[in-house]
């Protein structure tokens, strides 16, 4: 008979599943309040699963809040500010990484000085200087806006994905035939690519998160994102956790599916860059 | 092929100076290996040839073309690196047509090439794999390939054996001469094994300090190294070198050395040259080459050569012969001999130098005295 090995079901049972639990409640909780009406919310005892399941909050959400806007809103934001971060990031990284010029070290230290100030910090002043070039209202700015703030931070990701790959195979490339840029294109990014996955979904998910700038700098129903279309449901009088879980849950389900279809390619290209 | 012509070249690593007004022509087809130990200027110098190293200043020329500006992929050169630089990306039949594919070569002229050349490197049975599933050696091999497939006019090699190990790069030594051989195409060979640089060179430049220490033939180089540096450098185990004295004398010149006296033989004299040979005590210093003494019951007497008694150290078997360290008078030498012919340790023996194999330098300046 094959022998149990107690301290892996030990911990299994008084470790995993108890930790698991922690980690999924609130996402639980969100589902599950979905589906409940708010009078259910509200009741004291709560309840962990609807007495009553009803969809009543996922159409009540979409006619409420123009829930497809938010979307296209909140994808342009994600996508917008990661084209900005990988735009601006790649040939920074790629310069702080191969090139040796005077101040290089203190460039790279300054740049992460910039981390340090929370952009709360700096709303107003940014807002004036938005508003005094009549950009209030413009989720492109707002995107900018919010990928200067963590731009530094994926320049320093990138700086040591960028590294990892030898220079001698863009020297190869370049005696093979390529310009510097033609060598970084071909060699450099494609062996790379698993970090620029990780710093795109990175950049992508604090734009699909954006809330801040896009509260102070966006006017018009027509340009919030998601975030600030469901804060709605926070009213003077009550929370409407109905339809805010509701809301919250179909904002989560369109980034896990994202993350999902990239997952498989992302592993795998970690998998073979770390057999290099 | 084509003709290398290095003219004042310096490079300038901010307030160092990695390379320093090297002048140097490597003629057509022929196999020039830059040697010198660590941070000498070698692979520096052989950077700037391929262009992927700026110029300070100076001229490179390529058949007598200034190239000083060109970009590396116009300067019809091929390099094979170190670490191999395989492309991880491309299967080993996409890494070594790839050269030919940015020349855009039609496909089925590439496929006939990769075969070709896969063929002559015996690397054909691995087209379909992936770098990271070859050893060392195959590596190797497929840089090779990538190097070749495009006949470049010039091939420099970057230390490419130093990864592999010591049975593997006896065997790609020999690959890569015979290759040269066959293909006839100009090579720039960096190294810091003067074993590889002896045994593949058509000529030899050995550097130091980013300067040229001596330029020539193996032989030469060995046989009349230009100074001390380039005489301990070249040869293995390096030349026995200890401090002495030039003293002139009625019957001709003398050395003089802790353990004695040493008429030198007409022919170093003649070498000497008026300079070296002028009369009046010099300093100097003396080099001998570890097959150059003969080991014999102590003291030995007779020949051309200086007799002394020195104590065996250490005695290191390699086989066919043995090195066998001496305590000479404060001074400690490396003797080769026949291993059936191996003294014991901290036995007495007579040393007998060849004095016709003499070399002397300059105490100060380190240069050599004979020419």
């Amino acid at each position: 008979m094959k022998k149990i090995n107690w301290v892996k079901w030990l911990s299994i049972v008084f470790f995993l599943i108890p930790m698991l639990f922690i980690l999924l409640f609130p996402f639980i909780v969100m589902i599950s309040t979905s589906f409940k009406t708010l009078r259910e919310v509200s009741q004291i005892p709560p309840t962990f699963i609807p007495r009553a399941p009803t969809l009543e909050n996922y159409r009540e959400v979409w006619n409420i809040i123009p829930l497809a806007k938010h979307f296209r809103n909140s994808l342009f934001l994600g996508f917008g500010e990661m084209a900005i971060v990988l735009f601006l990031g790649i040939p920074a990284a790629y310069s702080l990484c191969r090139f040796r010029f005077a101040g290089r070290g203190p460039y790279m230290i300054f740049l992460l000085f910039t981390q340090m100030f929370p952009p709360v910090v700096m709303i107003l002043g940014i807002f004036r200087l938005v508003a005094a070039y009549g950009l209030v209202d413009n989720l492109a700015v707002v995107a900018v806006i919010a990928a200067s703030f963590n731009l530094a931070f994926c320049i320093w990701l990138l700086t040591g994905y960028f590294s990892a790959i030898p220079p001698e195979i863009e020297e190869a490339a370049m005696m093979d035939g390529h310009s510097r840029i033609g060598a970084m294109l071909k060699m450099t990014l494609p062996l790379s690519w698993p970090g620029l996955i990780a710093v795109g979904i990175f950049a992508f998910m604090d734009g699909w998160n954006e809330f801040l700038f896009s509260l102070t700098f966006i006017r018009t129903q027509e340009f919030l994102p998601l975030t600030i279309g469901l804060y709605r449901f926070n009213t003077r009088f009550q929370i409407q956790w109905n339809n805010l879980m509701t809301g919250a849950f179909l904002a989560t389900i369109i980034v896990v599916a994202l993350f999902m279809l990239v997952q498989d390619k992302l592993t795998r290209g970690m998998v073979a860059i770390s057999e290099k | 092929m084509s003709v290398v012509i290095c003219k004042d070249l310096v490079k300038r690593f901010g307030d160092s100076l990695a390379v320093d007004h090297v002048n140097v022509e490597i003629q057509n087809g022929e196999f020039m290996v830059f040697v010198g130990p660590s941070g000498c200027g070698k692979t520096t110098t052989l950077r700037m040839i391929a262009g992927l190293e700026s110029i300070t200043s100076g001229e490179i020329r390529i058949d007598a073309k200034v190239v000083n500006d060109v970009a590396p992929r116009n300067r019809d050169i091929a390099m094979v690196f170190q670490n191999y630089a395989l492309y991880p990306h491309y299967k080993v039949s996409g890494n070594i047509g790839y050269p030919l594919r940015r020349r855009r070569v039609p496909k089925a002229e590439i496929d006939k090439r990769v075969h070709e050349v896969a063929r002559m490197l015996d690397v054909e049975r691995l087209l379909d794999r992936w770098p990271r599933q070859l050893s060392g050696g195959e590596r190797q091999r497929v840089a090779l390939g990538r190097a070749i497939i495009r006949n470049p006019s010039v091939f420099l090699m970057d230390e490419p054996l130093s990864n592999l190990d010591a049975k593997l790069r006896v065997q790609m030594r020999r690959e890569i001469i015979r290759l040269q051989r066959v293909l006839g195409t100009t090579t720039i060979y960096v190294t810091h094994d003067q074993v590889e640089a002896m045994t593949m060179g058509d000529r030899i430049m050995v550097l130091r300090f980013g300067r040229i220490q001596q330029i020539g033939p193996p032989e030469q180089l060995y046989n009349s190294p230009a100074n001390m540096f380039v005489g301990g450098f070249i040869g293995s185990p390096a030349m026995n070198v200890a401090a002495g004295r030039l003293e002139g004398s009625a019957d001709g010149l003398t050395l003089v050395t802790r353990s004695g006296r040493l008429p030198l033989p007409p022919q170093t004299v003649a070498r000497l040259g008026a300079d070296g040979a002028a009369a009046g005590p010099r300093e100097v210093m003396w080099g001998i080459r570890a097959e150059d003494i003969r080991l014999g019951p102590a003291p030995a007497a007779g020949g051309n050569g200086l007799d002394m008694r020195a104590t065996v150290d250490l005695v290191e078997g390699l086989g066919s012969d043995a090195y066998v360290s001496l305590a000479l008078s404060g001074d400690n030498i490396v003797a080769r001999t026949p291993a059936d012919a191996r003294p014991a340790e901290n036995e007495t023996v007579g040393v007998q130098i060849n004095a016709n194999k003499l070399h002397l330098f300059d105490a100060k300046t380190e240069e050599t005295l004979l020419s």
